[in-house]
């Protein structure tokens, strides 16, 4: 199977890391090879070009057009807000996966 | 209030993308945090040099630290507004699409900034009411915080004419064998000129004023009707007020609300820190550090209370794990578990305190300010994620550090009633859930 590259954004990057870690653990538990990294929204231009897929943090999800913009050709999508706020880094995997569809 | 809040929702969303993806709103708030490493370094510094502990200053004294440590501020705090120059001219450049150009708009933009500035300073004469005019030098005056006004303006407008030419293609272009660096280089040229003249006349044409250069003219005409506002506890209320709505509503408020905030209120927190490293009284009662002290502690809507709430009185296991889950954090300022987790969004339970608590979190540190119990804060410049209490401590001693602690308890107690609510709402679904089970069973 390819290697996910994941992009999460949000304001500073900082709550988003916290995901990203719970991310990792979720994607090391169903053996998928992912590169999972936290980035403050600033920086999603360039950070988003070798991404598979650009998550935004549900309190940045006013962005999503501007992030669209952005980065064209690559999907984006908000991170379902429940989801974020119990950091449930298996849910979101989940979510990339149906996304992406694999 | 499903119709209350979708209206609301259908206005707000747009307003608040609409302010946050304004080119020149955004490169304002980015060219910011592109500079604030070493506007914090200045500042830890001058903190190291300055703390008032007896047996420190001691210390500091005779390893001759305290000289070592001195030297930082003139170069970072006291130049602050050099570095918005570059920080936001750069970041509109690339923001724009021509991340490429940035790296030439950025020093002519720090060129016209000097430009604006007449050459020489008048030193006074000792023992004299007469002074000395010194022609080779550059005073300092306008280059920290006063300055701060004119370095924006400069900052968004000397990018904005330079890709005026860039996009019309009125540069000078050289063949296709010329390496793109140098290319480039030459095709600044046209546009370097064109402003260059412009910032040139513009000087000329002060002079001719009473208010004598650019920088003395900005800073009377807006920055000195802004520092009223900013003085205004009022201001700050409304900044706060117009943040938690939108946090509410799931939006990241204080991004919405910070590009403002810091224009008008940082620059009164790097004086009172010049001022606390001279020894001398600290002169603004608000700055922008009164957010992350004392509004938002515990991140936005003052959730440290809330969430020491659930991870220790929590009867549900829902408010346990998440309290558990988000308590770290949230004493760094990183609240976002708790705000989605709970879920405080949208959630008619929790409305009233989370836009509450933050009101009264900035009014009754100000009064006790006003009244003289409690200090003014240094102004810290700190970075994201400086714990709660250490961060009091940094921003005004034990006193400060106290306030927060008499916070924590406030936030609890306006929280408790409403946490309990949601305690039980949750308490009620999982049991329902586990019976649901044994029936099933």
């Amino acid at each position: 199977m390819a290697k996910f590259n994941i992009i999460l954004c949000c304001a500073m990057g900082m709550s988003t890391s916290m995901l990203c870690n719970k991310m990792r653990e979720a994607a090391k538990y169903e053996g998928i090879e992912a590169t999972i990294e936290a980035h403050p929204l600033a920086a999603v231009e360039e950070v988003g070009k070798t991404a598979d897929i650009i998550l935004l943090g549900p309190q940045v999800r006013y962005q999503k057009d501007a992030v669209i913009a952005k980065c064209p050709n690559k999907p984006v999508d908000v991170v379902d807000m429940s989801a974020y706020g119990m950091m449930d880094g298996k849910k979101v995997l989940a979510q990339v996966r149906k996304i992406l569809g694999r | 209030m499903d119709k209350f809040q979708s209206t609301l929702e259908k206005y707000l969303l747009p307003t608040a993308s609409k302010i946050q993806s304004n080119v020149y709103v955004s490169a304002v708030a980015d060219g910011f945090a592109k500079i604030l490493p070493i506007i914090i370094m200045g500042a830890i510094f001058m903190l190291l040099a300055s703390l008032q502990i007896a047996p420190y200053q001691a210390f500091l004294e005779l390893t001759g630290l305290r000289t070592i440590f001195s030297f930082a501020s003139t170069v970072t705090t006291d130049l602050l507004a050099i570095y918005v120059v570059y920080g936001i001219s750069w970041q509109l450049t690339a923001q724009k699409g021509h991340e490429q150009e940035a790296s030439f708009v950025a020093p002519i933009a720090i060129a016209m900034f000097l430009l604006t500035i007449p050459g020489g300073v008048s030193i006074p004469v000792p023992h004299s009411t007469e002074s000395t005019f010194y022609a080779p030098a550059i005073s300092t005056a306008f280059l920290g915080t006063r300055g701060l006004f004119s370095a924006i303006i400069i900052g968004v407008v000397v990018p904005s004419i330079y890709l005026f030419f860039v996009k019309r293609n009125i540069v000078i272009k050289m063949p296709a064998s010329v390496p793109p660096t140098i290319s480039k280089s030459f095709s600044s040229l046209i546009p370097g000129f064109a402003i260059l003249f412009l910032f040139s006349l513009v000087r000329f044409v002060f002079g001719l004023t009473h208010f004598g250069d650019f920088n003395s003219f900005i800073y009377e005409v807006i920055s000195e009707p802004l520092s009223v506002l900013g003085t205004s506890p009022i201001a700050f209320l409304i900044f706060i007020f117009v943040a938690q709505l939108l946090w509410f509503f799931g939006i990241h408020g204080y991004m919405v609300i910070r590009p403002f905030v810091q224009v008008i209120f940082l620059p009164f927190a790097v004086e009172n820190l010049s001022a606390y490293a001279a020894g001398e009284p600290l002169p603004h009662a608000i700055t922008f550090y009164h957010y992350g002290t004392y509004v938002s502690l515990g991140g936005d809507g003052a959730l440290l209370g809330l969430a020491i709430m659930m991870a220790f009185f929590a009867r549900s296991q829902r408010y346990k794990t998440l309290g558990k889950l988000g308590l770290p954090s949230t004493f760094c300022r990183i609240n976002e578990p708790i705000i989605f987790g709970s879920p405080i969004v949208l959630n008619p339970i929790f409305f009233v305190p989370f836009i509450v608590t933050p009101l009264i979190s900035f009014i009754i540190p100000y009064f006790l300010q006003m009244v003289g119990i409690l200090p003014y804060l240094r102004g810290v410049v700190l970075p994201l994620g400086t714990p709660a209490l250490l961060y009091g401590w940094l921003q005004g001693g034990v006193p400060v550090m106290l306030m927060q602690v008499v916070l924590i308890i406030l936030q609890m107690i306006i929280y408790f009633p409403f946490f309990r609510m949601a305690d039980k709402q949750a308490l009620a679904e999982e049991s329902a859930l586990s019976e649901d089970d044994s029936v099933m069973a």
